[in-house]
């Protein structure tokens, strides 16, 4: 069960439903024993799954979930270096990676400009303070020939 | 059912309205509309009001500045669809019988940020993954570069064609001129997309007056009949989706087609939601103006231009007139009204008799966008 314990109290004048909290759910990155993860979702009703940790299932609006790890391999669907934002110092490269699972995560790339390509191979990456994805070591000679 | 008209429409000048407020930019197009459609403040049953940044109670604190009140006053956010979802509750209201006389308001400031990338809610996780909307859109550029045959230098022609039809036009934010070489040369903001391939941000406000069939008979001025309205919010995907085929534009002007009963080989003229260039491209093809892939030869051939089948964005559009977030939707329809009304200028589509408004809004996680709306326009 990867959600949070949903507690439903009945009283006399109806169910008192309990918001998630979702403020607290545990972070992405999972770091595993074979290597970084990212932490995800999977409905044990519909079989579909979903980035991050989850109280309900956005497919079927099932709760019966568990959690799964994703990663570390995916495949760069599309990435943009971003040079005007609100929200990070410039630049930065961002994409959206798709994972096992039919899975999107939109992360943080890391790499030079020949790697930044659409459907290039990416791997999962850790440093001190942040994961991210940059070209997978088996890219390095297949990708760029591309 | 009753039909629906748009009688009456202004709006200000899009810009850096400094001195302005809410209060200030929403108040003139209110009255100067209520002017044009002939239509007295007591005759107003219902106000809605689209805008995204302009806190509690914006669409009252226009009102009460000309009296306007007692009435349902209802304010709406729906990011960039905000002012075009006001449009549409306003037609909903008056062809379910529930008003005759309706004013729809889009608003925006965006010069209190301050200028950069519009703020985003942080609550949603890729925004806290540092996306941004130019971001978005870039990616889809990016994808669609991959995917297609289409080059730089066309995402650059598109922001040269929303210039040279926003020189014409007096209420346009960028009103001058500009070359493929000086889009391309502009400043980076999300690679692909440099600054010219972005739209400006500003501020304006946007007004129409939308009222039944028996009202518009009893006014006998300009009217122009909302063929088609259609509001639609994304359906999430967890996974794998088609960001350069967003499924919900498709399917917004598949049914606003139904709902008027003609397709897009019979407008005349369109203002769709551009803003960042690649997303004309895309929705050349999602409004099924050609057939996906397509988009490309039909930018090439001049075809969405003065002269061409059907001219797109005759204001200039996001990219040149400039979108102040809310009240893009209202202005579209302005646009519309001015050109389906024939008053529309040194812009004017020459037998302009069908038109069709297109705005999406937003970008959250999992979603193509938050809302879309598209709208039909038929001259009387």
């Amino acid at each position: 069960m990867a959600g949070h314990t949903s507690q439903t109290v009945h009283t006399l004048g109806g169910e008192v439903v309990l918001p998630y909290p979702d403020l607290d759910d545990l972070p992405l990155l999972v770091i595993a024993a074979e290597g970084p993860r990212l932490r995800g979702t999977r409905c044990l009703d519909c079989g579909r799954s979903s980035i991050g940790q989850r109280q309900v299932c956005s497919y079927c609006v099932g709760v019966n979930l568990e959690q799964i790890l994703l990663g570390p391999k995916g495949s760069l669907y599309a990435c943009t270096t971003v040079r005007v934002s609100t929200t990070r110092e410039t630049p930065y490269s961002l994409g959206y990676v798709d994972l096992d699972h039919d899975v999107r995560v939109l992360s943080l790339i890391m790499g030079s400009v020949e790697d930044l390509v659409a459907d290039n191979p990416v791997e999962l990456q850790v440093d001190s303070d942040d994961w991210f994805f940059s070209a997978s070591a088996a890219s390095e000679s297949n990708g760029r020939a591309k | 059912m009753t039909k629906a008209y748009v009688v009456g429409a202004s709006m200000t000048p899009f810009g850096k309205h400094r001195s302005s407020s809410y209060t200030g930019l929403g108040v003139p197009p209110l009255i100067a509309a209520l002017k044009d459609a002939g239509i007295s403040r007591e005759q107003v049953e219902g106000v809605f009001c689209g805008h995204s940044y302009g806190g509690m109670l914006t669409g009252q604190r226009i009102c009460k500045e000309i009296g306007l009140g007692g009435i349902p006053i209802v304010n709406i956010d729906n990011a960039c669809s905000g002012g075009a979802t006001a449009i549409h509750e306003a037609w909903k209201s008056v062809v379910d019988g529930r008003y005759d006389v309706t004013v729809a308001i889009g608003v925006e400031k965006l010069t209190q940020f301050g200028g950069g990338t519009l703020p985003l809610p942080s609550e949603d996780r890729e925004v806290q993954r540092g996306v941004v909307m130019p971001a978005i859109y870039a990616m889809r550029a990016q994808r669609y570069l991959h995917e297609t045959d289409a080059t730089l230098e066309d995402l650059a022609a598109v922001s040269v064609k929303a210039r040279e039809h926003g020189s014409r036009n007096p209420f346009a934010q960028m009103r001058k001129r500009i070359t493929v070489e000086e889009v391309l040369g502009s400043r980076p903001v999300a690679d692909p997309l440099t600054l010219f391939m972005c739209c400006p941000t500003g501020d304006g406000a946007a007004v129409v007056v939308i009222v039944s069939e028996r009202l518009r008979k009893q006014l006998g001025g300009d009217a122009i009949r909302i063929a088609g309205s259609v509001l639609h919010s994304g359906q999430v995907a967890e996974g794998f989706r088609d960001i350069i085929h967003p499924e919900i534009s498709y399917q917004s002007a598949q049914d606003a087609y139904e709902q008027a009963g003609f397709g897009p080989d019979a407008i005349d003229v369109i203002e769709l939601h551009d803003a960042f260039a690649i997303a004309e491209l895309v929705y050349y093809e999602a409004l099924g103006l050609c057939e996906p892939g397509h988009a490309i030869d039909l930018l090439r051939s001049n075809a969405t231009t003065y002269g061409g089948r059907v001219v797109v964005n005759p204001s200039g559009g996001l990219l040149a007139k400039g979108h102040p977030v809310g009240a893009s939707g209202v202005a579209q329809v302005v646009e519309m009204f001015w050109q389906l009304t024939d008053r529309a200028g040194d812009r004017q589509v020459s037998n302009a008799r069908r038109g069709l408004t297109h705005v999406t809004g937003g970008g959250i996680a999992g979603l193509d966008h938050g809302s879309c709306t598209v709208h039909l326009f038929e001259a009387t």
